[in-house]
């Protein structure tokens, strides 16, 4: 047993213990369990919105793509701090209506403003298929850093199992409490551990940042430049654009705005948010320092970037603490998706599909019961690969992104559309979305004449496009046939 | 929308410049590549805007005084019902 192993493990003991913890002096109504009996100031609602978006993504993610890809991974920076500013308006007004209309679960949000249980249950299967896309993203990122961390001495499975008990543990006895109580300690740690390595790698092996961007450009001539082909300027907006849209109608960030107890906390988290993203920056410091370091990474590997080069540099009792806190990088996001999946499975699934007098507390105890269902078939995906279901998965994670026209029209000052044009606009963004992503269609196959600037164009963007014009045409359309647009007036 | 919101404009500019601006102005800034610079300064001043239009567009007196909001919200349901309803 190495110094490493025993820190990780430690992490795991202390996160399983500040999760349970977190249960202490309350009783668990599905409400509290969930959403934390709305009662959540604006710090902890930070908080859980920044565990939520910065996952082993930013760890792993952030700094492989700076590593393998330079620029147009800066697209990170900007797509975050768009979003925030969109939901300056968008989440206290999505606050509003979830608390009027008691929302806890995500599809709870289109159900109520579309008044169509068949809307919420068609929702509820895209965010739960989506979500599994996301945990096990997170729990193969968790497996890639503990067993890097420990040096091989402990198999990615293992890590994957030891930490999909403890997520079911204390989300099972704590709910969003348990999480929220993890996320203290992991933003902070997240964040002291990017600034010390985004700020001491470069001046430890270049001497200073521009030094460092000097000696990549004279190894790698152009690799600071756009690239002219393939992720090109032109797919940078793009997917800007597509990603800020986006970045609110995943199910797990999505309901921590209904946990905020004042609307002024919602905004007060969306001004902070652009600041925390800070951290990005400094992953991507770390991503340009392992560029000549720990050259030859290439594919897949490039995630590895960042644990590669903190092996080459320090102790190691010290890579542990690295492990440790992605470790509960991933335990974060990942204890959120299974609270909101089994709450969606259980409510909009299971009881407005098929029961729809089960009661609530019914409702609650059987979300407790398909949480580790839940957890275990995620951990059977990543171990045993399942190459079509994360296939679909995925594909439902982007498909996600193609909620957003009946999303915003329902939340404008006077809202627009019916549950027909949300129905026909989803299911024509997943129409482009599968022809992009199973038939490989894209702009330049479509429009073989275009420039490179119009062919690099993110698919999504186009299947959203499509998407809103169908919500808009088969709305207006549908008008006639006495439906009410939008939300219902009184409760 | 108040006027003060027009201000959100210059994040969205920025970012959706940052890029031609490379390509154009010069791939370095202050050292880094200049997108990154670009996008860390635009970063802290997308907050900044935030902060600018949470301080003036009302939002920040609402939440301080609940009541006068309240009461000022039920002077206007009136002839706001259906905004209300709609965004809420």
């Amino acid at each position: 047993m190495n110094a490493a192993l025993a820190v990780i493990a430690a992490f795991l003991a202390f996160a399983l213990f500040v999760g349970i913890r977190a249960r202490r002096g309350r009783t668990m109504s599905l409400e509290q369990w969930a959403v934390g009996g709305r009662g959540f100031g604006t710090l902890l609602v930070f908080l859980l919105m920044a565990g939520e978006a910065f996952s082993t993504f930013t760890f792993l993610g952030a700094s492989g793509w700076a590593y393998s890809k330079g620029p147009p991974a800066f697209y990170i920076l900007a797509y975050g701090a768009l979003a925030y500013l969109l939901g300056y308006w968008m989440l206290p007004a999505a606050w509003r209506h979830a608390t009027k209309h008691n929302c806890v679960s995500f599809s709870d949000f289109f159900a109520t403003a579309y008044r169509s249980r068949a809307l919420g249950v068609v929702v509820s299967v895209v965010a739960v298929l989506g979500m599994s896309a996301l945990l096990i993203i997170q729990l193969r990122g968790l497996g890639i850093i503990v067993s890097e961390a420990s040096y091989g001495t402990i198999a990615p499975a293992v890590a994957i199992w030891c930490s999909a008990i403890a997520m079911v543990l204390y989300i099972t006895v704590s709910g969003i409490h348990g999480s929220a109580s993890i996320a203290i300690y992991k933003d902070i740690l997240i964040l002291v551990i990017a600034v010390f390595l985004g700020i001491y790698l470069p001046l430890h092996y270049f001497g200073g940042f521009g030094e460092m961007f000097d000696r990549i450009e004279a190894a790698r001539p152009g690799f600071l430049e756009m690239p002219a082909s393939g992720l090109t300027l032109s797919w940078y907006n793009s997917t800007i654009l597509l990603t800020s849209l986006g970045y609110y109608l995943y199910p797990y960030v999505f309901t921590s705005v209904y946990a905020a107890r004042t609307e002024s906390a919602v905004r007060k988290n969306t001004i902070l948010m652009p600041l925390y993203q800070m951290v990005i920056a400094f992953m991507f410091f770390v991503g340009f320092a392992a560029i000549l370091q720990v050259p030859g990474l290439a594919g897949a590997d490039s995630d590895l970037a960042l644990l590669r080069i903190v092996k080459q540099t320090f102790s190691p009792w010290f890579v542990g603490v690295i492990g440790g806190v992605g470790v509960l990088t991933a335990l974060v996001p990942g204890s959120m998706i299974l609270l909101n999946a089994s709450t969606l499975i259980a409510k909009n699934i299971y009881r407005d599909g098929f029961a729809p007098h089960a009661s609530e507390a019914f409702v609650g105890k059987l979300a407790k019961r398909i949480l580790p269902v839940f957890g275990l078939v995620a951990v059977f995906f990543v171990l045993r690969g399942g190459a079509t279901f994360v296939a679909l998965a995925l594909f439902a994670s982007s498909l996600l992104t193609q909620l957003f026209p009946s999303f915003v029209a329902s939340l404008l000052p006077r809202p627009f559309g019916n549950k027909y044009g949300a129905f026909a606009g989803i299911g024509a963004g997943a129409l482009v979305l599968l022809a992009a992503v199973g038939f490989d269609v894209n702009l330049r196959t479509l429009l073989p004449g275009a420039s490179n600037t119009v062919a690099s164009i993110n698919m999504g963007l186009v299947a959203l496009a499509v998407n809103a014009a169908t919500f808009v045409a088969v709305s207006m359309l549908t008008r006639s046939r006495n439906v009410q647009p939008g939300i219902l007036r009184k409760v | 929308m108040k006027p003060v919101h027009c201000l959100a404009a210059l994040p969205v500019a920025a970012f959706y410049s940052g890029g031609w601006l490379a390509e154009h102005v010069g791939t370095r800034l202050a050292g880094l590549p200049f997108l990154m610079t670009w996008n860390i300064a635009w970063l802290l001043l997308t907050s900044v805007v935030m902060v600018v239009m949470f301080r003036f567009d009302g939002s920040r007196d609402a939440a301080r005084a609940p009541a006068a909001a309240n009461a000022a919200n039920a002077a206007n349901a009136a002839n706001t019902a259906d905004r209300d309803g709609a965004a809420s």
